[in-house]
């Protein structure tokens, strides 16, 4: 039998025990994989997205329903215009230092005149609405009119796109009759806003108004303006040519150069209806189909829609058998796009709807426009004590409160930049205003702390 | 002739051992033992590499390889003493350059747009206290003995480190460092560090400091490095 070993004899050694070791080895590894870094969202604009081009595509529903709506569109056109165009003209001349001078000070205090727009018209018919192998003006895509681009330029820009729009694009029923004898002078909008057939005769040059047709049942505002970028651009991308759009099979009627190069494009939504584009199912409000080919085109496009009013808590809509996903679908993408939602209509007495003012609209348009070379959209609501800007590299200061109050669209500020929330956007002031070629880098963090889902 | 059985050959052998020990002694004068305590007895008398009273100084590189954002190479330099062969302390200052990695690269490309606030590494010191309990040797194939031993430390100092993000504000994070290595001997002057450790720092951030200024950061790194032992005082 064995005894215990004698007092004289150390004990053997114990063995080093590994275990603890690898333990605290593995838990370093852990924990640092777990450092914790606040993220913030990162919003980068380039010469490509900061371009004074803008290229605007009015997707105008041409139902039965719609002639009322378009008529105040014509109407009131001119709103877009005047805030739009420079006391001078079109194109503000800088032929002296003293012009330039001048026109750099205008420049850096209504930049929105400085904004080069071209505008086009197509319908929200998407496909062959005969289904007989030919597209009509305005259908797929199609742009309408015989010289369908309407550029800033174009002294009679105004009256040639309410002629369009009123002789070509809006079907008119039943329009009312004004009893004041034939008009002859039709170079503005109607009197009272009300488009006569009077009116219509003298601005379309007899009854030609009468053989517009009633566009298609299901308005497919969202594929109609995909269509027509692909039927612009010069080599159209893979979306083009996906089923169940109809590019495949009619690649042609091509439309006019409408597109340029770095310009961003603004799809005008003017519509009483959902969208029920064919690319995604009905019932979804979401168009992530929509969203990823629109980004094969590799340039902003921003929505701004006038569509039905939709009460944001019950989701009821304004107008009968409107699907509440459609309308869904296009306040998504016009948010999404860091465009807007305007309501083109609202309740009003009753169960009845009242058309709202157009001219509103067209300013909030003109306000887009003009944002696109002062305000830079964020993509999430952020903590505004984060906010960072970077022009070339070097940090932005935020600018102090001159005017106004902070928050509000009517704020102004000296230098720097701001953040507008009723855009969501930064504003940049006085001469920190990024020049066309800068690089603009802003940091934020969401309020709604991670900024998106992240890929791991 | 007759073969001795084996018991009794065991017994002759083991009376024969001191026979020559005294043997040996007598050649070389009588030798004074003095008292040998319980506590003096080891069962390694005596190690091939000693590392007692002597300097310790050397060049490392090194990886922090896991970072949730950053990769972050880096050199350091050490001079220690150790005062037994179990303990020593040693001055560590290390200079790095945090790289975006792969996820950072990720995320910050325009289908993400998120910039982490992650903060490079740039310089660190450290003073750190050194435990060597283990002196060991293993067999390499069979063919050599590398004696090598293992070692913990634990130390305090600090890191500057810098913002990634464009703003590149730099910050000094204090903390403790703890850690483990190994030294495998290369010859009595000369030998290889590998070493892991664990530096945990309390970083301050500028950007986020209405919501939270203060975060912890740990900063882990694998180092090989080269070293000469000085001589014994």
């Amino acid at each position: 039998m064995r005894g215990p070993p004698p007092a004289c004899l150390p004990r053997a050694p114990r063995p080093p025990r590994a275990a603890p070791g690898l333990l605290l080895a593995g838990l370093a590894l852990a924990s640092s994989g777990c450092n914790r870094y606040a993220l913030f969202n990162q919003a980068g604009y380039e010469q490509a997205s900061f371009s004074d081009d803008a290229d605007i595509l009015f997707v105008v529903d041409n139902s039965c329903s719609m002639a009322e709506e378009g008529s105040a569109l014509a109407s009131n056109f001119g709103t877009f215009i005047d805030q739009l165009t420079s006391a001078e003209g079109a194109t503000p001349a800088t032929e002296t230092l003293e012009d330039a001078v001048g026109n750099y000070i205008t420049y850096t205090q209504e930049r929105g005149k400085f904004i080069d727009y071209q505008l086009a018209i197509t319908t929200p018919t998407a496909g062959d609405r005969d289904n007989d192998g030919i597209l009509l003006p305005g259908e797929g895509g199609t742009l309408i009119g015989d010289d369908p681009v309407f550029a800033k330029s174009d002294p009679d820009i105004e009256s040639r796109f309410r002629q369009t729009l009123l002789c070509e694009t809006v079907y008119f029923q039943n329009p009312p009759i004004g009893g004041t004898g034939e008009i002859t002078d039709c170079s503005g909008p109607p009197t009272d806003g009300v488009v006569t057939q009077e009116y219509l005769d003298c601005v379309c040059g007899g009854d030609t108004w009468r053989d517009t047709v009633s566009g298609f049942g299901t308005e497919e505002q969202v594929e109609a303006a995909l269509m027509a970028l692909c039927r612009t651009v010069e080599d159209p991308p893979p979306t083009c040519f996906e089923q169940p759009s109809v590019f495949d099979a009619l690649p042609e009627p091509k439309n006019a150069p409408w597109l340029r190069d770095e310009s961003t494009v603004v799809v005008v939504i003017v519509t009483d209806e959902g969208d029920e584009s064919r690319r995604t199912t009905g019932g979804q409000e979401e168009l992530a189909e929509y969203v990823e080919a629109f980004e094969q085109f590799d340039r902003t496009i921003k929505f701004a829609t006038i569509g039905p009013w939709q009460d944001p808590e019950t989701g009821n809509v304004c107008g009968d058998g409107v699907p509440t996903w459609g309308v869904q679908r296009l306040i998504n993408i016009s948010q999404g796009s860091g465009g807007f939602y305007n309501y083109i209509n609202e309740p009003g007495a009753g169960s009845d709807c009242v058309n709202t003012d157009f001219s509103v609209h067209l300013r909030d348009l003109g306000d887009l426009l003009v944002n696109l070379v002062t305000a830079f959209q964020l993509q999430s609501v952020p903590d505004v004590t984060t906010i960072r800007v970077w022009i070339d590299g070097e940090e932005v200061p935020e600018a102090t409160l001159i005017d106004g109050e902070v928050g509000t669209p009517e704020a102004i500020y000296d230098q720097g930049w701001s953040y507008d929330p009723s855009q969501n956007a930064v504003v940049f002031w006085g001469g920190f205003i990024p020049d066309y070629n800068a690089d603009v880098e802003i940091f934020y963090r969401p309020l709604s702390g991670k900024p998106r889902d992240l890929p791991f | 002739m007759r073969l001795l059985p084996a018991p009794a050959a065991a017994l002759l052998l083991a009376a024969s051992a001191p026979a020559l020990a005294q043997d040996e002694g007598a050649a070389s004068g009588p030798v004074d033992v003095g008292v040998i305590r319980d506590s003096d007895k080891r069962v390694v008398q005596k190690l091939l590499y000693s590392k007692e009273g002597r300097l310790e100084y050397g060049l490392a590189a090194g990886w922090m390889p896991f970072d949730s954002y950053t990769t972050t190479p880096l050199l350091a330099v050490n001079v220690g003493y150790h005062f037994s062969e179990g303990i020593g302390a040693e001055l560590v200052i290390d200079g790095g350059y945090s790289l975006k990695n792969f996820t950072y690269k990720q995320l910050e490309s325009d289908a993400y747009g998120i910039q982490p606030d992650a903060y490079r590494h740039m310089l660190g010191v450290m003073a750190d206290v050194m435990w060597s309990p283990v002196y060991a040797k293993m067999s390499w194939r069979g063919k050599k003995v590398v004696h090598h031993d293992l070692y913990g430390l634990l130390g305090a100092g600090g890191s500057l480190e810098q913002a990634m993000m464009p703003d590149g504000s730099t910050t000094f994070s204090p903390g403790v460092g703890v850690g483990v290595g190994m030294r495998i001997f290369a010859g009595q002057s000369g030998l290889i560090r590998l070493q892991l450790r664990d530096d945990i720092l309390v970083q301050s951030r500028v950007k986020t400091a209405d919501t939270q200024g203060t975060f912890l950061k740990q900063n882990v790194s694998l180092t090989v490095g080269y070293s000469r032992l000085g001589k014994a005082k």
